[in-house]
């Protein structure tokens, strides 16, 4: 009866053993990726939640302002524009990329030869770093020797656009950059999508006598808002936070800076050139906001008009 | 007046060696309900399509009443089509979906509403009219298909596996809708399916396909009773007919534990034939093998001692799964028979019935 | 039983290298510096140009000190002080690196600049008459040195040699005032050929605050309490020097030098004359055409002479492993020797008076002796503890009239008061 109750107890231990041994193994593993989690990111997050509500002196000690920066932000007019400009480039390029990315993917889904060629084409931008192709555009956009204008020049168009320093062509030149490097990404997520949609809808509509373009309104865009909608989201998550193609094609004494500066180069300006961090902190927790309110606005609008099976 | 011709039609794809459909032949009348059945890949869907328009002909002439119409649009061929997965336009109201091809053919407003009215009446439809497709269950789906495919009155119906998607029960309930839909519209149904029973249930005639050839047309029950080879014996009927090769000699067929008298037909036709001493395949349909002490005692030549090795009951019968000396076959009965597995059962054939085809050709031997 | 104990082993080394790895940065040496043995020590620099130089001392420093060895790093300024500042906080500074005036109160303030005072005074060689003395004021904090000045700059007039011949006018020299300047650079621009006479940029040290001073105005008040821009003196200096891309067109607008700087405008020869500061010279110099076209005059005269001068310093950290190492090649930068090597390779001036004459000699090809001859009427370059903010904002206000959309006068009311309210919070 002893040697009953002992493997009873030993049993026991045992999967207490196990249990201990398999949580050991959970969080070993997921340990790696927890930890880049927290220092890398929601240390760094709370951090900066805490710094905007102080003047952040960077040896010393910070002192606790409250809501002055924020109440600073709202009569700062450079804070405004910027918002301004952050806004315009969001919702006229992520309109322009989706459509765009859209019609690419329509092309580059067809049964036709090279195919393959051309979506890589597409896709081509993505590859390149940002600051390389901002670069790159830089060269172009020279009013004087660029690419751009000597071809413009090519085609009988007299004058130079000044695409770089103009204040009322910069926020257009950078839309275009921001457009022609996120095409290519969303049409290939496009384009799974397209494949997805069975041929029957196809084939129904041809039956009932629907041309291609009517094809299009009726059975591809409806049936592709689900991709659709993610990339509305995730392109305007990401063309409010521009900031790499602003800090290489524009330099800081660019004169017109302030016609294309987005509230993260704000950011960055103030946190890092002009050392005073809490203010930074502030913007960018207020871009944060912005962008929170806007992806929540739109996963709300998700119902109306997105159809999932 | 046939209603649709088909004319030595073969199928092949650009990239391959073989045909997906040879030579198919078919004269179909008006207001038929044809279904084309066949296993996965026999071709069955690809002849349809091409009715529709939707895939090609490679070679032969395609006839809808008088006219070829092997390179017409297939918005002006005058069919309607019901698909697998219904195809539902998923932003559009149910009335929306069934009104689309009229609108495109622009019809005035009162007629679409009309027809859609009556379609939907018809199909039980008329309280979900402005519901969107995701608020639909699948059987509410599939009528919505069918109702889109009604309101264009078209000469011929097409469909393609339609009962594919829903649950058994369901199935079932949407034949008899089908059937009953063919009743009153009185048009031209193509049906598809790889389901036997459907095909059986449903049709006028079957056609039924295997590899892209046609292996038989006919009635449901010309193709049940009267098979033309064993691969349309053992598709049609289920449980399938039971197929053994066996070696005819005078009047008896033994090998595999099988020793029977044949009937007096099949002896005069296996005689006449050629086939004393020679290797045939032997055909009996489960029915047809009997455990009622009647039919024991009608046919004693015909009676064979057996092992139950499985029994499955169904409710009104039961499929027995016997031991035949070595050979395994298939045998329903009536349930009020009690067996259970492992029991032994004298059974008795009904050589009437039974089939019998040549070993290389599969063909029936009459 | 077997296998769960080899698992359980992977599990742990996964998650120490994990660790290991997340928290592993430059691996330096953690042992306890002897001083007996060899020694490394990290010297920080942001100027690619003045690299030979810098390495040239560290190796003729390494064959005095056998013992030690320099690793000279250049870090590009725009991520200079970032790195800097991130690893002060970490604890783990260069051993000595160089200071700038924009930077020092910060760093001063932080407390993580060793205090150089009783290494000068225990020094006997060293004296710190010898050095600029804003400069040595520049980098001292109450009763503490925090750097050793290490080269100073000025302003020169830098002109094309060919363009001028071409013209038939004589080059600059000390005769010329700011009627000159603009008479000549008139004759200079063709607008056809896209040659501009003068070169003005919207720049502060390599622009208009030089003829600021040099019309008697000022940039910030001695107190640093109030801006210059209330100054009628400044007002018309700066307005003169918009005028000249704006009114006069001998120079490109500022909008157009953010297509081409003004170093390219001038090595591609379309420009008869620009201000560059003595650091560009190595820049000149470098460019095979600029390098045979161009050289260097005194700065015009206005009401009078007038130059931005201004200073690097070398500081060494506060918490380096390596303090005797450290000073010792300090001392050895800061002495004649190590500043003519440095002087030599021609990427500054060096800050020692005597030693400086070796950045002349270095550019036989150009007038390079005008820049030391211009210490004579230095200005230092105006700092404060936030200079970058109100530079900033000096910027910003004056592009309206750099585009010619208000003129100087209207936005110095508000530049004035801009650049204030940032002076009151220091």
């Amino acid at each position: 009866m002893n040697s009953q109750s002992e493997t009873k107890s030993q049993k026991v231990s045992y999967k207490n053993k196990e249990k201990r041994s398999m949580m050991f193994w959970g969080w070993a593993l997921i340990a790696p990726t927890l930890i880049g989690l927290l220092v890398l990111n929601i240390i760094p997050m709370i951090q900066t939640l805490v710094m905007s509500f102080q003047n952040v002196s960077t040896f010393g000690e910070s002192t606790w302002v409250h809501f002055d920066n924020y109440i600073r932000m709202i009569g700062d007019p450079k804070v405004w524009q910027s918002l301004k400009n952050t806004l315009l480039y969001g919702l006229v390029q992520v309109p322009i990329t989706v459509i765009l990315s859209t019609i690419a993917a329509v092309l580059v889904n067809q049964k036709i030869k090279g195919v393959q060629v051309y979506r890589v084409i597409y896709f081509l931008p993505m590859i390149a770093a940002p600051a390389a192709v901002a670069m790159v555009w830089r060269w172009m956009y020279n009013s004087e020797y660029g690419l751009i204008n000597t071809f413009l020049k090519f085609l009988g168009f007299s004058g130079n656009i000044e695409w770089l320093y103009n204040p009322n062509v910069v926020l257009w030149s950078l839309i275009i950059v921001g457009i022609w490097s996120s095409v290519g990404y969303n049409m290939i997520l496009l384009l799974s999508g397209l494949q997805e949609i069975p041929t029957t809808y196809y084939e129904a509509a041809d039956l009932d006598g629907a041309g291609p373009i009517r094809q299009f309104f009726s059975i591809t865009l409806p049936l592709l808002t689900p991709q659709l909608f993610f990339v509305l989201v995730t392109s305007i998550i990401s063309a409010f936070q521009v900031f790499d193609l602003i800090y290489v094609m524009f330099d800081d004494t660019n004169i017109a800076l302030s016609h294309v500066e987005s509230l993260a180069y704000l950011f960055y300006d103030h946190t890092f050139v002009l050392d005073d961090k809490g203010y930074g902190a502030a913007i960018v927790i207020v871009l944060v906001i912005l962008i929170m309110m806007v992806t929540v606005i739109q996963l709300v609008g998700q119902k109306k008009w997105v159809n999932y099976d | 007046m046939a209603e649709i011709k088909l004319e030595h039609i073969h199928k092949r794809y650009d990239n391959a060696e073989n045909y997906a459909v040879t030579d198919f032949n078919l004269d179909i009348e008006d207001n038929e309900f044809i279904v084309f059945v066949g296993p996965s890949g026999c071709g069955k869907s690809t002849t349809l399509r091409m009715i529709a328009g939707l895939e090609e002909v490679t070679e032969g002439e395609l006839y809808i009443g008088q006219d070829v119409v092997n390179d017409v649009a297939p918005k002006d061929r005058d069919i309607a089509m019901v698909f697998q997965n219904y195809a539902l336009y998923p932003h559009m109201t149910v009335f929306d979906n069934m009104a689309f091809g009229l609108k495109l053919r622009k019809m005035p407003k009162d007629e679409i509403k009309e027809r859609v009215d009556h379609a939907a009446e018809m199909l039980g439809l008329s309280d979900l009219l402005d519901r969107k497709p995701a608020a639909l269950s699948g059987g509410q789906r599939q009528r919505v298909a069918l109702g889109r495919a009604v309101v264009r009155s078209p000469k011929v119906f097409l469909m393609d596996e339609p009962l594919s998607n829903l649950d058994a029960k369901l199935r079932v309930h949407m034949r008899t809708e089908i059937a009953k839909l063919h009743e009153e519209l009185k048009t031209t149904m193509i049906y598809v399916t790889h389901d036997q029973t459907e095909a059986m249930t449903l049709a006028d005639r079957i056609v039924i396909m295997d590899a892209g050839v046609i292996q038989q047309v006919g009635t449901p029950f010309d193709v049940y009773n009267s098979p033309n080879n064993a691969f349309v014996a053992s598709f049609i009927g289920s449980p399938a007919m039971n197929l053994n090769e066996v070696t005819y000699s005078n009047g008896r067929i033994t090998g595999q534990g099988i020793d029977l008298a044949v009937s007096e037909p099949t002896k005069k036709a296996l005689d006449k034939n050629g086939y004393e001493g020679k290797k045939v395949i032997f055909g009996i349909r489960p029915e047809d093998i009997h455990s009622e002490q009647i039919a024991l005692e009608a046919s004693p030549e015909s009676v064979m001692e057996t092992n139950i090795t499985v029994a499955e009951l169904t409710g009104a019968e039961s499929i027995l799964y016997i031991d035949v000396g070595g050979t395994e076959m298939v045998a329903v009965v009536d349930a009020r028979d009690y067996h259970q597995a492992g029991e032994t059962m004298e059974v008795a054939f009904n050589m009437n019935k039974a089939h019998f085809f040549d070993v290389e050709t599969e063909e029936v031997i009459r | 039983m077997r296998k769960l104990k080899w698992k359980r082993s992977l599990g742990a080394l996964t998650v120490v290298s994990s660790l290991f790895l997340a928290g592993c940065q430059s691996t330096s040496e953690s042992e306890e510096n002897t001083e007996d043995g060899p020694v490394e020590i990290t010297y920080s620099i942001w100027d690619p140009v003045q690299l030979p130089g810098m390495k040239a001392a560290a190796e003729a420093f390494n064959e005095q000190e056998e013992n030690i060895t320099v690793n000279v790093e250049v870090t590009p300024w725009g991520q200079y002080w970032t790195k800097l500042e991130s690893s002060a906080k970490g604890g783990n500074m260069p051993d000595i690196f160089w200071m700038h005036s924009n930077e020092i109160a910060k760093y001063s303030e932080g407390d993580v600049l060793m205090d150089l005072s009783e290494v000068i005074e225990s020094d006997e060689e060293m004296d710190l008459s010898l050095f600029p003395d804003e400069l040595t004021e520049q980098y001292t904090d109450g009763e503490q040195m925090l750097g050793i000045p290490k080269d100073y700059s000025t302003i020169g007039l830098w002109y094309n040699k060919d363009l001028f011949d071409e013209a038939g006018i004589d080059y600059p020299d000390e005769t010329w005032t700011w009627d000159t300047l603009l008479e000549n650079a008139m004759k200079l621009t063709d607008e056809e050929a896209g040659v501009y006479g003068f070169l003005a940029p919207l720049n502060r040290e390599e622009g208009y605050h030089n003829f600021i001073y040099q019309n008697g105005g000022e940039v910030l008040s001695e107190d640093k309490k109030e801006s210059g821009f209330r100054d009628p003196a400044t007002i018309e200096a700066v307005q003169w020097y918009v005028d000249l891309s704006m009114k006069y067109g001998v120079s490109p607008t500022a909008g157009e030098f953010a297509d081409n700087s003004n170093m390219s405008y001038f090595q591609s020869g379309r420009a008869a004359m620009a201000l560059f500061g003595s650091w560009m010279t190595a820049e000149i110099a470098s460019n095979e055409e600029s390098n045979e076209f161009a050289d260097v005059a005194v700065m015009p005269k206005g009401k009078n002479r007038a130059t931005i001068f201004n200073g690097l310093a070398n500081s060494i950290s506060a918490n380096t492993k390596h303090p005797e190492a450290a000073i010792k090649f300090l001392k050895f930068l800061s002495s004649e020797e190590g500043m003519r090597i440095q002087g030599q390779e021609g990427g500054a001036i060096p800050a020692l008076k005597g030693a400086d004459s070796s950045f002349v000699e270095a550019y036989p090809q150009f007038n390079t002796e005008i820049f030391l001859e211009e210490m004579e009427y230095r200005e230092i370059k105006p700092y404060s503890k936030f200079t970058t903010r109100w530079e900033n904002v000096e910027n910003d206000t004056l592009i309206p009239a750099f585009t010619g959309e208000k003129t100087v006068e209207e936005v110095s009311e508000q530049l004035a008061n801009n650049v204030e309210a940032i002076l009151e919070v220091e």
